[in-house]
């Protein structure tokens, strides 16, 4: 009880940062002060070992990049990797640019955390970088990764 | 000044020169007109019509060309039929270029473009359609599958961004139209592409008819959104068969642009402007005299030419003159619609009708008399006024040769003389004075007018040709019933033929739905293994483990999986309807059943739970054996060997078991035994009696259970033991002399189901249960099971669904990961290194101790791990991915209740979870062939 108590505090700084904007769903979306906006999906699926690690990301994303071409979505480009493998989960980070339906060019990060049966991927946006920047820090996921069980 | 002078000499002759016009292919000057971005979205079918008139051009480089393209259109052939008002106006080609197309789909259709969340997730489909065609079937397609998921975080983020920006009302459509224009374009050109394959009128129409015919075509193809993602999967291909909606909207589309063009030169020739309607229709319907219902024209005058200008009959014109003279036109008019060919007539034949040139020849033939018979009376009228034609062709007649009235079609008249064509397709001129036995027949009619059965033509496919077999015999049995079709959508869809006709196939798909098939679909369908699993799987016997003959039931199994009863294998026992145990010999194997006859005569139809009953009997064998040679004379038949006997001794417990094997039942208490094994005696069990062969575990002196066959005298030492009996019952082991399974610093394995196995595919690998590493990894597995879901091994457990689903779970998620192979193909940290060093051969343990388990040892190490649990279970390898391109070898472990019967299907490391059943796996890994049953034997 104490831990969940303990959790929730520590994830409290992080839940007031992001004001809920609207719920689509498996999918919600939040803004923060700095107008950033952050897409949140959370999914569960079959437990299994999931192999998750830069070499995938790379693989995926030039098919990523035709999906997106589908919805208008054109020059989405990477220019930033991470990858960890935590205690029980698997985090990868990847950040770059891409322009809107409207051509105008936005920067964004990807956060994607994978554990045995779940899987939290949120994706931050905005159209000026130093704007994306104050709110490009995965601490400020802590409060949505406690919520998930990730 | 001078140099001024110059420099607009020079500009003039650049502008002259711009202008000056060159010769270039169509095709070039299409390119031209699409790289200056001037033709729009619509352009496609007119592009079409444009290549299909003009193989060169005249190009000036400038908007112009334009004018040309739009020109050299409308004043092609296919577009002669369009109306005025419909054609493209070539001083206005830039409507479509400004066209909204996500607007205009809105407009035409219901739901799927006027609802942002079905558009959402319609778009949604489409984007995992590119993510599907674009990515190979891959190890980690899965992982990749749910890697790219993320892609849907932006089409939210960017519906959301975009609601936000546009103004209410319909704040969601406006929103999802700037995400949905790419797909809406793709959709359009469908549509376009399709139009003009099935219309080619299509590229000669201007904004306004091509905006009305899409419309409809929108309207009635782009609902439900599957078929939108069908058109842009395949497109046009996507719609085979087109609806009958869609073919009623097209003919009345070429009727509006006949009845025009009609009207026009109607009144042209009438001196008229303002023709009704209704009497435009008669023109039409005079034109159209001597045209079959599929646009084709009848074969007359001649008999040689299809009917037109020139060559219709003297009772097509009489029928147009009819038809004109009932419409209200006068006498005068009708000359003049004839004469100006109107209404398909030629100068001669008018003169005909109307009798200003001579007559023609007098046929010279008889004139064949009333007979008061109705049907031979209306031939013979036809006959006198030389109009056999229309329905007067069918008529029946009396074989002379046989005396029989037979059914035929004239087909020609040579005056007078009938050609007839028989049912079977031969034709015979009767010559004119032998036509007393014709007359009019409906059934004839009937016969000839019904259509010739469908024959599918042979293609050197096997399950395509299985199938135009079956349909050309119109028999579907058994296997053949099983076939794929090809659904709009593109996908092939195991179905079942239900009900066939000479035309036409009913199909049943999965879930129940009915599909008629005919036409050109039937080229898509072939016979199917998948059909034939989907609706009918094929039953698999559980290997029976341990005692009790499981040797014999397996080699039955083992018969029935590979369909092949051959040898021995056919004299088998079963336990009949009335409960005995009777021998007999298979006759037939079936999916799911086999048929058994008995030393009698009698057969009987053996299936289910039965199945599992019955074992291959050397009993059998014999009876029919010493049968056969009663039945025949002269054979002579050797008597089955007495079997093998152990003397009484005098002492209790070697008599017991003596007893036992001589009855061939070992069980009870009698299976604990003791025997002779290295220096001393060592408590054992007995596992199988094979006729007069002993199988047993023995424990031996380092505490590991080991397997061991007697045979003959060897079993002159074999004794009944309690000792042994307490100690696999697990009673007071230490009291046993034995010693007691290794337990520092390893797990004591207490399941009975256990001893040694190797692995049998490819190289050996071997699971030796006194392996420390094997124990600890036990250990392990055992202690994390036991934390998470608090079930403690006990091989007498009888585990519920949701307690086996736990221990999988945990397995799954956090004992496979341990010891799984992390290098997958790099030799010096894997399993083959590990393999190679000992000589083609490893321990399972060792294998786990350096994380290099792949699907085989994780399986091997499974099974070990279920059995502590009371689970049984086998290593089954084969071929996974069958249906893909990425198939490949594979092990996965199937576990059995406690008779045998299959339960879940657990796959390690290839999709990581469990299956309820065989089907379930089979489509979860795109198709499965299993190579083995069991990939674990006893060394």
């Amino acid at each position: 009880m104490l831990k969940v108590l303990l959790i929730f505090i520590i994830s409290l700084p992080a839940w007031a940062h992001w004001t809920l904007k609207r719920d689509y769903g498996k999918t919600s979306i939040f803004t923060s002060k700095h107008l950033s906006r952050l897409t949140i999906n959370y999914g569960t699926t079959v437990p299994r070992n999931k192999n998750m690690n830069l070499d995938l990301a790379k693989y995926v994303e030039n098919q990523k990049s035709k999906m997106l071409k589908f919805i208008n979505i054109s020059e989405w480009k990477v220019t930033d990797r991470k990858h960890e493998k935590r205690k029980d989960y698997t985090m990868i980070m990847i950040s770059g640019t891409y322009k809107n339906p409207k051509k105008e060019l936005i920067y964004f990060t990807e956060f994607h955390y994978y554990k045995s049966d779940r899987r939290l991927q949120a994706l931050l946006t905005h159209t000026i970088k130093s704007e994306l920047d104050k709110d490009n820090k995965e601490s400020l996921l802590q409060g949505f990764k406690t919520k998930y069980g990730i | 000044m001078v140099f001024k002078k110059v420099s607009l000499l020079l500009i003039s002759m650049l502008m002259s020169l711009s202008s000056f016009s060159h010769e270039m292919s169509g095709d070039d000057f299409i390119q031209q007109l699409k790289n200056t971005g001037k033709l729009g979205i619509f352009d496609t079918a007119s592009i079409a019509v444009f290549n299909n008139t003009c193989s060169s051009i005249e190009s000036t480089g400038n908007e112009d060309d334009l004018k040309h393209f739009c020109e050299v259109v409308v004043s092609s052939p296919i577009c002669a039929a369009v109306d005025d008002e419909d054609k493209l106006q070539c001083t206005n080609m830039d409507e479509s270029r400004s066209f909204d197309t996500i607007d205009f789909l809105a407009g035409c259709t219901e739901g799927l473009f006027n609802s942002a969340r079905e558009l959402l997730s319609f778009l949604w489909d489409a984007m995992k359609w590119v993510f599907n065609s674009v990515t190979h079937p891959v190890e980690f397609a899965q992982d990749a599958g749910e890697f790219a998921e993320s892609a849907s975080l932006y089409l939210t983020t960017e519906y959301d961004r975009a609601y936000d920006e546009v103004s209410p009302p319909f704040k969601g459509a406006k929103a999802i139209k700037e995400m949905a224009q790419s797909i809406g374009s793709l959709l359009m050109k469908g549509i376009s592409d399709f139009l003009y394959q099935e219309y080619q009128e299509f590229g000669c129409m201007n904004f306004r008819a091509r905006t009305e015919t899409m419309c409809f075509v929108a309207g009635e193809l782009i609902i439900p959104p599957v078929a939108a993602l069908a058109l842009i999967k395949k497109g046009p291909a996507a719609f085979k068969t087109v609806s009958n909606g869609m073919k009623q909207f097209l003919n009345g589309q070429r009727r509006t642009l006949a009845l025009n063009k009609r009207k026009s030169l109607a009144e042209k020739s009438l001196g008229k402007t303002d023709l009704p309607p209704d009497q435009v229709i008669k023109i039409e319907e005079a034109h159209l005299v001597g045209t079959k219902p599929d646009g084709s024209m009848e074969i007359d005058a001649d008999g040689i030419n299809p009917a037109g200008i020139g060559n219709y009959t003297l009772a097509h014109i009489r029928e147009k003159a009819r038809i004109l003279r009932e419409a209200g036109f006068s006498s005068t008019e009708i000359r003049s619609l004839m004469s100006d060919r109107v209404v398909g007539v030629s100068d001669n034949a008018l003169a005909r009708l109307f009798g200003r040139s001579p007559s023609p020849p007098k046929p010279n033939r008889p004139t064949l008399e009333a007979t008061g018979d109705s049907n031979t009376d209306r031939f013979r009228e036809s006959f006198n006024s030389d109009t056999v034609e229309g329905d007067s062709r069918f008529i029946s007649y009396v074989d002379e040769s046989t005396g029989e009235r037979l059914p035929g079609k004239i087909v020609e008249n040579n005056n007078g003389n009938l050609v007839v064509e028989s049912i079977a397709g031969v034709k015979k001129e009767f010559p004119s004075n032998q036509l007393e036995s014709f007359r009019l027949s409906s059934t004839s009619r009937d016969f000839f007018n019904t259509p010739k059965p469908l024959k599918l033509d042979p293609t050197g496919n096997a399950n395509v040709d299985g199938f135009r077999d079956s349909f050309n015999s119109g028999k579907f049995e058994g296997d053949n019933r099983f076939v794929s079709v090809l659904a709009p959508s593109g996908d092939r869809l195991p179905a079942k033929v239900i009900e066939s006709t000479p035309n036409r196939v009913t199909v049943e798909v999965q879930g129940g739905r009915r599909i008629d098939i005919d036409g050109d679909n039937l080229n898509d369908v072939r016979l199917s293994n998948t059909a034939i699993n989907a609706f009918d799987p094929p039953l698999v016997l559980a290997v029976k483990e341990g005692g009790d003959g499981s040797r014999y039931y397996n080699q039955f199994r083992r018969a029935f999986y590979n369909k092949n009863v051959t040898g021995d294998s056919e004299y088998v026992s079963f336990i009949a309807p009335s409960g005995d145990r009777l021998p007999g010999r298979v006759t037939n194997i079936g999916r799911s059943d086999v048929t058994i006859t008995t030393p009698g005569g009698v057969s009987l139809k053996v299936k289910g739970d039965d199945l599992l009953e019955i074992r291959v009997s050397s009993t059998a064998r014999e009876t029919f054996s010493v049968r056969s040679g009663n039945s025949v004379p002269g054979v002579v038949v050797t008597p089955a060997a007495p079997r093998f006997r152990l003397e009484v001794s005098g002492n209790r417990n070697v008599d017991e078991f003596r007893r036992a094997f001589n009855s061939r039942r070992v069980e009870g208490d009698n299976q604990f035994v003791s025997i002779p094994f290295g220096p001393d005696r060592r408590p054992a069990r007995v596992v199988n009696v094979i006729g007069d062969d002993v199988a047993l575990e023995v424990l031996d002196q380092t505490g590991n259970i080991r397997r061991v066959i007697l045979q003959a005298d060897e079993l002159n030492n074999v004794r009944v033991s309690t000792s042994s009996r307490d100690y696999f019952n697990g009673v007071n082991p230490a009291a046993s002399s034995a010693q007691a399974a290794p337990s520092v610093g390893g797990y004591n394995f207490s399941s009975k189901k256990l001893s040694d196995y190797k692995s049998t595919g490819g190289d050996i690998v071997e699971v030796n249960l006194s392996s420390p590493s094997l124990q600890r990894h036990m250990d392990d597995a055992i202690s994390i099971i036991e934390q998470r879901t608090g079930i403690k091994p006990n091989p007498n457990l009888e585990l519920s669904a949701a307690q086996r689903n736990q221990i999988y779970r945990v397995w799954l998620d956090d004992v496979v990961g341990k010891v799984e192979d992390q290098n997958f193909g790099n030799y010096a940290n894997g399993r083959q290194r590990i393999i190679d060093e000992g000589g083609g051969k490893a321990d399972l343990g060792k294998i786990l101790d350096e994380r290099s388990a792949v699907c085989r040892e994780l399986s091997m190490f499974g099974h070990v791990l279920l059995s502590e649990y009371g689970l049984r279970s086998t290593v089954m390898n084969g071929i996974v991915g069958t249906r893909s391109a990425g198939g490949g070898g594979h092990a996965w472990i199937q576990i059995f209740d406690s008779k045998g019967r299959p339960l879940e299907i657990l796959d390690s490391n290839n999709t990581r979870s469990i299956h309820p059943d065989a089907g379930d796996y089979e489509q979860a890994v795109q198709g499965l062939r299993i190579r083995q049953t069991s990939d674990l034997v006893r060394p």
